[in-house]
């Protein structure tokens, strides 16, 4: 029976067609991919990415003569999307298109900001990393520390203190108060709530500097608080009180109503109901939005850096004296050129990053979600919340204590600086930033006798000014009061003052300029060359004027960019004091074009013409940092000589009314300032010098921009100086005129001659309070000391070598900070030789003398007369530099390829290019395109 | 019978928590207040001094007496409209795509990343932006001076970029580079703002439009965007708040000048809030007072933006519905 043992043939093929339609149909209780990327889309993008990017190869490095690496991604980018609407155009309709399109931009933009961000993050824990390597970084401060040491000394920890204490006192004064007020806000709508809520949102928009600014005129100017850790947090307070109260209104708002009723219902009074039900519930909004605000609150600079001073040395009483804060360190740390302070510099941002990051991750974590939304933690904390009520309503325990522990531990005095066994107490003092080089080397020194003085090169006017508000002990400045400077004459202090003088030097021209690739050091200038290159006369490095003072050098057809200093500054006014003096037919009219009342005399704020090239930075550490960046080159700054010593650029020697080009070292200032002339009678401007006679002096040796620099001292007790002070100023005083005057050479400066030395000890004993030393100004060292009154340092100075004379010889001997690097002297074009043509070069006889595309080498000159010395060009002027042959033991000067930017210059050729671009794009894009138009009409 | 009151009299504890919430109100009312009105007293006795000058005087000398905001307000106000130009796409493309684009697994992490950039200092932007940008967004500053400087304001006066030896520090230290940084900054916030709104159009809308056949930039175009308006609007209004008063990153980076420069790409410029953080020290008494002045103008006007933004989300759909 084959019916019962066998299924029919029918059946088995049916069977078999069942499982065939099974296994090829979708199963249709299987989930539909919905979303997804087919592999067609990836084969597009992928598709239009990679022949975007060949086009655009082709296009930039055959075709045509554009260079830069952004130019290149953006047509990149542009490419791919016109390439992948094409492409995905074929199969789909425009809409889609369309929506491709603008996926694709969606998409590029999110990710450029995540990008962005991550980018900023790794650059500065990358530069911050040699500094942030060393552990002592988070242990020391930077008492010991100074620009010239490494990375093994110094660190941050006085700030990351700073910040600390000035955000907890700012917590502590604003979390009470901001949500009572937000409670107050939500629980008593009223007129006067309302008006109090819009007053609170006026106020967020208050700028941040704008806070500092009222605390520094009331706390500190009016009350006569000194700047300290306790003023900078009251200004943080005054910027996030209106933002904790804003967003805490915001968290209570969104509680609901229901629960506030039912928690009435139940029979609760009014403060049960927003301490038990109301607070809890925002909880977690209220502490993201502490948190975050404090997060802001830390980042802030502005505020701090008008109301906490500065000091280099830990200081945990925030009480009393100045303290700083993270953001206030970077600040300051990133003005020097060296690069170990930049490093420390983005050391501690990249320190702030992680608090703030810390803070950030407390946020999310302790804060938890929206209200109505639990984490399981908080799910589990909720229920074993509810047994112990339970249990408690239970036994009927006794009354909750209200307990609101503050942390305001740092409102108790804490230590300050260790007060050493002789009694010294902490000293600030601000100004001049001339000297500043002087004072932070003996300021360093003199903590090893338990003086602790703090310092901040904030300028001289800004000194001058903070010593008659009082919020300093001492002052440094190189003017003194009474000098009208434009329209406004600068008052004297109420209280009683001498000038002491601290240190003589030089105000030295630091450059940056390069012939042939290798830097310029032995640069000449005259008076009227400088005068005239800082009023904007000179723009051209190869001005016949300056030509005339370096005979010797082929200087480059590269723009003059004279750096002045932007805040009020002593350098600046020595500067203006001789050009007003010797060359007042140019400064005089300069000063009107700015603006300013003529005749224009001294002024401690440079004046610039709008529209004009001049660069304005602050501080001196600015203007030689901008000049020290390697692509500034063409730059020209006023500074004191020991900054292009730190720096290591070379300054110009200026010519003296002897005929001689001289740089500022300390036995040629010595012999300036031999013709100074000291105001001996007795007064208020005792001490005082007037440098005419400094700025004509015929000696040989003479540097015509000598000067000397001032402390401003108080003569009485008044306001926060009282004699302890005044016992640590003169400590101080005596240490720096006697022994720190051995190291003034050194550091770049030139040290007191005897006449002043036994000047300033005299006026120290007019501090209150010092503790009077008999000083014997033999035991000093002081170089320019004799036995018989002259100056030894001016007498043994060694004279000018005849190459430094007014005439057609140039020394080839480095300046400055580059002393030990000679500059060869480069032959005008056309009175030698031979031109051998560089590696790279083109051929020679083109009759082109100007490079035309990029990569080309140095182009020889066609036609130049055959001598006996090789020379090779120098790329950027095409004049001829001589190149070592056999037997010289000069330099060899190499050409270097130089990629131009493209400009109008050879504009057909520009033109044929973009054509044959184009050309190239439409090759490409048209057989699609006329594909798919056909296919469509056949359609 | 006598009629009963039905107001409830508060309890003792009740009273006493009433009269410390209100005590705080008061506290704060009379700090903001003392803040706004010394404020105003020491920016007046400036103003005698400078009298109408302040709004037409472009230099900046208390002590002579002529001083004014032109200068400054202008140089804020490019720098503003610079970042705003860098920031608008950025942010708003940015919300697009946490809303609407990215995968959804990943939203919260997106969300908190935004979050966290806008809890970086603006120090730290300023490094970044001093060491790295300036560096390397010159060439950029060149191109567009170069091909775009017939717009005027896009010009460099005195540049001449077909000379190699042209020096490169006048596109350094520009507005332009200024603006870069600080958009970079307010991006944050403002997509915030706006990703707060595109997450809330209506879920109807948006599933009729793909009903009746949209793609997803269809119905992007036409639910979440006109939703969504207000807040951009009032999102870029409140970026440009921010950015109008930054502070630091700003003095890092520009080479402060005092003087109209309307020139975005070149070196110089100046900006109120600079402007008083770096010549606090220097001034006179009278010039604290004529700084004050100047940062009472750029408070006004940061505070007519932020209550035009606020009243701008306030009207809007997505306002409506939300706080």
């Amino acid at each position: 029976m084959t019916t019962l043992l066998q299924p029919p043939a029918t059946e088995l093929r049916s069977e078999l067609m069942d499982r065939i339609e099974a296994a090829t149909q979708p199963d249709p209780y299987a989930r539909r991919k919905v979303r997804g990327v087919r592999r067609s889309d990836a084969l597009a993008i992928g598709g239009a990415a990679v022949s975007s990017l060949a086009m655009t190869n082709l296009l930039f490095f055959v075709l045509t003569p554009l260079s830069s690496a952004l130019a290149f991604v953006s047509v990149w980018y542009v490419a791919f999307l016109w390439l992948y609407a094409v492409i995905v155009s074929v199969d789909e309709p425009a809409t889609v298109v369309a929506d491709r399109l603008v996926t694709a931009v969606v998409w590029t933009l999110g990710c450029l900001l995540f990008v962005a961000l991550a980018f900023i993050l790794t650059y500065t824990v990358s530069r911050g990393a040699p500094a942030m390597k060393h552990l002592n970084f988070f242990t020391t401060d930077m008492t010991e520390a100074g620009p010239l040491q490494g990375l093994e000394v110094g660190g941050i920890v006085h700030s990351v203190v700073g910040t600390l204490e000035q955000i907890s006192i700012a917590l502590v004064l604003t979390i009470p108060l901001g949500l009572t007020c937000a409670v107050f806000l939500n629980e008593f709508p009223s007129r006067f709530a309302r008006f109090v809520r819009t007053i609170v949102e006026a106020m967020t928009a208050l700028p941040s500097v704008v806070a500092g600014l009222f605390i520094l005129a009331t706390w500190i100017l009016i009350l006569g608080f000194p700047k300290s850790g306790l003023a900078a947090a009251l200004a943080i307070s005054v910027m996030m009180l209106p933002i904790i109260i804003r967003a805490a209104d915001v968290v209570i708002r969104l509680v609901p109503h229901q629960l506030r009723e039912a928690s009435y219902a139940l029979g609760t009074s009014r403060w049960k109901t927003v301490w038990h039900v109301v607070l809890p519930t925002s909880r977690s909004g209220l502490t993201t939005a502490v948190i975050l605000g404090a997060a802001r609150g830390l980042g802030e600079t502005s505020p701090v850096l008008l109301t906490a001073g500065y000091t280099a040395s830990m200081n945990t009483n925030p009480t009393e004296g100045p303290q700083v804060s993270l953001p206030l360190a970077v600040f300051t740390l990133v003005k020097f050129p060296q690069q170990d302070m930049i490093s420390r510099a983005f050391g501690a941002g990249a320190t702030l990053l992680i608090v703030v990051l810390a803070l950030f991750v407390a946020a999310r974590f302790v804060g938890g979600r929206a209200p109505g939304h639990e984490t399981s933690r908080q799910r589990r904390q909720r229920s074993a919340a509810s047994a112990r009520d339970a249990r408690r309503f239970g036994a009927r325990a006794g009354a909750v204590g209200l307990g609101l522990v503050l942390i305001g531990l740092t409102l108790t005095r804490t230590s300050g600086p260790a007060y050493a066994t002789d009694g010294y107490v902490p000293i600030s003092g601000a100004g001049s930033t001339w000297s500043q080089n002087a004072i932070e080397q003996w300021r360093r020194n003199v903590n090893q006798y338990g003086m602790s003085i703090n310092y901040q090169g904030t300028g001289s006017s800004d000194g001058r000014n903070q010593f008659r508000n009082g919020t300093v002990d001492f002052a440094v400045s190189e003017i003194p009061y009474g000098i009208t400077d434009g329209n406004a004459t600068d008052p004297p202090p109420e209280r009683g003052y001498a000038y002491m003088p601290i240190v003589a030097g030089g105000t030295a021209f630091m450059y940056n300029l390069k012939i042939g690739g290798k830097q310029v050091t032995n640069l000449r200038l005259s008076g009227d060359v400088i005068a005239r290159i800082f009023t904007g006369g000179i723009t051209m490095w190869n001005d016949p004027a300056i030509a005339k003072d370096n005979p010797q050098l082929a200087l480059p057809a590269r723009q003059v960019v004279p750096v002045v200093r932007s805040d009020g500054s002593g350098t600046t006014a020595q500067f203006a004091s001789w050009m007003a003096k010797e060359h007042a037919s140019t400064w005089d009219p300069y000063c009107a074009k700015a603006g300013r009342p003529t005749p224009c005399g001294v002024t401690s704020f440079f004046p610039v013409v709008g529209g004009s090239s001049f660069v304005a930075q602050s501080g001196s550490l600015g203007v030689s940092a901008f000049v020290a960046q390697s692509q500034n080159e063409g730059a020209i700054t006023y500074v004191e000589y020991s900054y292009a010593l730190n720096s290591g650029f070379p300054v110009a020697k200026v010519l003296n009314h002897a005929g001689y080009y001289v740089e500022p070292t300390a036995s040629n200032v010595a012999v300036g300032l031999l013709k100074a002339k000291i105001n001996l009678t007795p007064g208020p401007s005792y001490l005082t010098s007037i440098l005419d006679g400094v700025y004509a002096n015929a000696d040989k040796r003479a540097y015509p921009l000598s000067s000397y620099s001032y402390m401003i001292v108080p003569t009485e007790v008044s306001g926060r100086f009282d004699e302890d002070h005044g016992r640590t100023l003169g400590a101080f005083a005596y240490y720096f005129l006697c022994e720190g005057q051995q190291q003034a050479d050194v550091l770049g400066y030139s040290p007191l001659p005897i006449n002043l030395v036994q000047a300033g000890l005299s006026q120290v004993k007019k501090i209150p309070g010092v503790d009077v030393q008999s000083v014997d100004i033999r035991k000093c060292n002081n170089p320019t000391f004799s036995s018989n009154g002259s100056n030894t340092l001016a007498t043994t100075a060694p004279y000018p070598p005849s190459c430094d004379k007014v005439g057609p010889v140039q020394c080839t001997t480095g300046t400055g900070g580059k002393k030990d690097e000679d500059t060869q002297p480069s032959d005008p074009a056309g009175t030698t030789d031979d031109p051998t043509p560089t590696p790279g070069g083109q051929d020679p006889g083109d009759g082109s003398t100007t490079p035309t595309t990029p990569g080309a080498g140095v182009p020889t000159v066609p036609g130049a007369p055959p001598g006996s010395q090789p020379v090779a060009i120098d790329p950027d002027t095409g004049a001829q530099v001589p190149v070592a042959g056999a037997g010289d033991t000069g330099y060899v000067v190499t050409g270097q390829a130089m990629t131009l930017a493209a400009g109008d210059r050879a504009g057909m050729n520009t033109l044929l290019m973009v054509l044959g671009g184009l050309v190239l794009l439409l090759a490409v894009v048209l057989p699609p395109a006329v594909g798919q138009l056909l296919s469509r009409r056949t359609r | 019978m006598a009629r009963r009151s039905l107001k409830s009299r508060p309890v003792g504890a009740d009273q006493v928590f009433r009269s410390v919430s209100v005590g705080s109100g008061v506290v704060v009312l009379a700090i903001m207040t003392m803040v706004g009105l010394f404020l105003a007293i020491r920016a007046s006795e400036a103003l005698r001094v400078s009298g109408t000058g302040f709004v037409t005087e472009h230099a900046w000398e208390p002590d002579g007496g002529q001083f004014g905001i032109v200068a400054v307000l202008l140089g804020t106000i490019l720098i503003g409209l610079v970042a705003i130009t860098f920031a608008l796409p950025l942010a708003a493309g940015t919300a697009l795509f946490i809303s609407e684009y990215a995968p959804r697994r990943i939203e919260r992490m997106l969300i908190t990343l935004v979050d966290l950039m806008a809890a970086v200092p603006s120090v730290v932007f300023g490094l970044w932006g001093m060491f790295f940008l300036q560096n390397h967004i010159f060439t950029v500053s060149r191109l567009l001076s170069t091909w775009f400087g017939w717009t005027g304001v896009l010009a460099v006066p005195g540049a001449h970029p077909e000379n190699p030896l042209d020096t490169v520090t006048q596109y350094k230290s520009s507005t332009f580079l200024a603006g870069i940084v600080v958009a970079l900054m307010i991006t944050p916030i403002m997509c915030s703002v706006m990703r707060e709104a595109f997450s809330q159009a209506p879920v109807g809308e948006r599933e009729a439009a793909l009903g009746l056949g949209a793609t997803r930039w269809g119905m992007v175009r036409t639910v979440v965007l006109p939703f969504g308006k207000g807040a951009i609007i009032g999102g870029t209004m409140l970026g440009l708040g921010r950015a109008l008063g930054e502070t630091i990153a700003v003095y890092m980076i520009m080479s402060v000048i005092i003087d109209i420069q309307p020139y975005v790409l070149k070196s110089g410029g100046s900006s109120i809030s600079v402007l008083i953080a770096q010549r606090v020290g220097d001034s006179s008494a009278l010039g604290v007072s004529a700084l004050m002045a100047a940062g009472l103008a750029l408070f006004v006007l940061t505070l007519i933006i932020n209550f035009g933004a606020a009243t701008i989300v306030a009207r809007s759909r997505s306002g409506a519905e939300s706080n």
